[in-house]
């Protein structure tokens, strides 16, 4: 398990701290630091493995939670049809009766406690997709206007008032503002993922009613 | 002495209520493996990503990006923080995973709850092999009349 910053290694993911230090050289205070580099400590893999380890994604391949719930259903249901050969009768008809209803409860809660982990899993893959594809496609021009505003912030250019510097900044600002578009499409991707996580932490696990 | 039905019945039920017992305990192991594993910080890089997002949307004008094309990315990010503003500066997770942990408990008490009900049962048929059993005792226990 790595963080993104790794599984996807970028330039991109310093651009903050070099547009933050430029930022400092003409005495500007952009909040930029943390704009790139944040994303890239999210541990996709540590998502992925808590989705399918802990929570369970299928009935096949459940995790710990939706597993134990599914083998409960089955527990109860042994209990309430296979285990008590010897007893018949109004009161194990109401005794099964009731196991049953508990058992089916639990293949519920089971199967909601995949629908978690699904929900997790598709987040982590679906962001990996997505940030896979744009640092692929960005790289290059991130890794050329990184070392450029390193540059510029180790003072090739004097200040603002300077020419060169405004031709410079106009081209750096227009390369800044790619980086800003692709965060600008790719964030609503990985937004979209969090509302459906955001949707499921409105609603409540099951409870069990007689 | 093979067992009478009584005996048998309360053997099935004891049996069964272990069973169920079985049952609560891998809940609880459930709820335990998600307290100790089922924590995710690195969800939490996502929100302050996000969140940096929105503050530098506000600071691009600020630190000189005045250009043509500023409307360009204004609105773009605009679009992105319109997309994700609900769960800004929010991890949904965390609330998922309390939630759980506290129904697992609940679900628990629930399995347990049933666990004693089948002993109970299998108590009763004990009970009343007992009785049936204490009955023939009395009538050996006074049958040396007459």
């Amino acid at each position: 398990m790595a963080p993104i910053s790794q599984t996807h290694p970028s330039p991109i993911w310093h651009m903050g701290d070099a547009i933050q230090a430029l930022c400092d050289k003409f005495g500007a205070h952009g909040p930029f630091a943390d704009l790139f580099s944040l994303m890239g400590q999210t541990d996709l893999d540590k998502i992925r493995h808590v989705a399918t380890s802990v929570w369970g994604t299928d009935g096949q391949h459940s995790g710990q939670v939706a597993g134990s719930l599914l083998a409960v259903q089955h527990d109860l249901s042994y209990a309430a049809h296979d285990a008590t050969p010897s007893w018949t009768g109004d009161a194990n008809k109401a005794f099964a009766g009731s196991m049953d209803n508990l058992a089916k409860f639990f293949g519920t809660a089971g199967q909601d406690a995949c629908d978690v982990g699904e929900t997790l899993k598709k987040f982590a893959d679906d962001a990996d997709v997505s940030i896979g594809d744009g640092v692929a496609a960005v790289t290059g021009l991130i890794g050329a206007v990184v070392g450029a505003l390193a540059g510029l912030a180790a003072g090739a250019i004097t200040g603002p008032g300077d020419p060169v510097a405004a031709v410079v900044g106009a081209i750096v600002g227009l390369i800044i503002g790619l980086a800003f578009a692709y965060f600008g499409t790719l964030l609503p991707k990985i937004a979209n993922c969090l509302s459906d996580m955001t949707d499921l932490a409105g609603q409540e696990p099951p409870t069990f009613k007689e | 002495m093979s067992p009478t039905g009584y005996e048998v019945l309360a053997e099935e039920l004891t049996a069964d209520a272990k069973t169920v017992r079985g049952a609560a305990d891998k809940v609880d192991k459930a709820q335990s493996g998600l307290r100790n594993d089922g924590t995710l910080p690195t969800l939490d890089p996502f929100g302050r990503a996000l969140g940096s997002c929105l503050a530098a949307f506000y600071a691009v004008p600020l630190v000189g990006l005045d250009l043509p094309f500023t409307k360009y990315i204004q609105d773009g990010l605009q679009s992105a923080v319109d997309t994700y503003e609900k769960a800004l500066g929010v991890d949904p997770y965390p609330p998922i995973r309390n939630a759980w942990i506290e129904a697992l408990g609940n679900y628990s008490k629930l399995v347990r709850t049933a666990a004693k009900k089948v002993d109970d049962t299998a108590t009763t048929y004990q009970q009343q092999e007992d009785k049936v059993t204490g009955s023939f005792q009395n009538i050996h226990a006074g049958g040396g009349g007459s």
